[in-house]
């Protein structure tokens, strides 16, 4: 699907829609890269924080605390 | 004196879709500006983010922060970013027809201080992922706005619609 972009000139009333200029795609692409590099350090930190959950409930099970008395902390 | 509320302009997405939808050469002759968005993303995952640029600015000059919930856990978050981000709104994995429900309130727009935005925002989706978010932003941009485009991760689908605002 090409690029475009939707555009209303408040003044006048027109609408046009247009294909995205050279300067608006590598505005685009770099914003789409900063959102995938941010993903990438979402999800990871939503992984490490559920290996340590994990592990930290495996420890307190070894310890002899139920399942129960583990959600209840 | 009573509220004065004009409709400056309304824009839908046809069957192509967008990547962006554009308000340019935006009056000066209104106290605050309110633009009110229904989206959704052509992306197939079920959220997806929605930026605002203001005046075609896009270096860091845009902070925020930002309360968002879902069915079961609130999180908050600050910065700046060359982008303000406004919301979330649904991509194609989510309920079928669901869109989000976006209003930003700029203002004293035409104010030769930073501007002052706020935002709440629904992202509808008949699941948990159902987000609600709270934004306040600032734009150390010191012109009247007189352009805001909206961009999202993807593109914006047909039947997205935004509508601007002018309030005396």
């Amino acid at each position: 699907m090409t690029a475009t972009a939707i555009e209303v000139n408040c003044e006048t009333g027109e609408v046009i829609e247009r294909p995205l200029t050279v300067e608006e795609i590598a505005q685009r692409e770099v914003d789409a890269a900063a959102f995938a590099a941010r993903k990438a350090e979402e999800d990871a930190a939503t992984a490490a924080a559920a290996t340590a959950k994990a592990s930290a409930q495996a420890k307190l099970a070894a310890l002899g605390l139920t399942a129960a008395e583990i959600a209840a902390l | 004196m009573a509220l004065q509320i004009y409709k400056i302009a309304t824009i839908e997405v046809g069957s192509g879709g967008s990547s962006t939808i554009d308000f340019t050469s935006i009056p000066s002759g209104y106290t605050d500006l309110v633009l009110d968005l229904s989206s959704r993303d052509t992306l197939t995952s079920t959220q997806y983010e929605v930026f605002a640029r203001f005046n075609n600015i896009s270096t860091s000059v845009y902070t925020y922060n930002r309360m968002v919930s879902d069915a079961s856990t609130g999180t908050s978050a600050g910065g700046s970013d060359t982008k303000l981000f406004i919301g979330n709104h649904p991509g194609s994995g989510a309920t079928a027809s669901t869109f989000s429900n976006i209003s930003i309130t700029i203002p004293n727009y035409t104010s030769s201080i930073n501007k002052l935005v706020s935002v709440d925002a629904i992202s509808s989706n008949n699941a948990s992922t159902n987000y609600l978010i709270f934004t306040a932003g600032v734009t150390s941009e010191t012109a009247a706005i007189n352009r805001i485009t909206l961009s999202c991760n993807g593109n914006f689908t047909q039947y997205s619609m935004a509508t601007l605002y002018g309030i005396l």
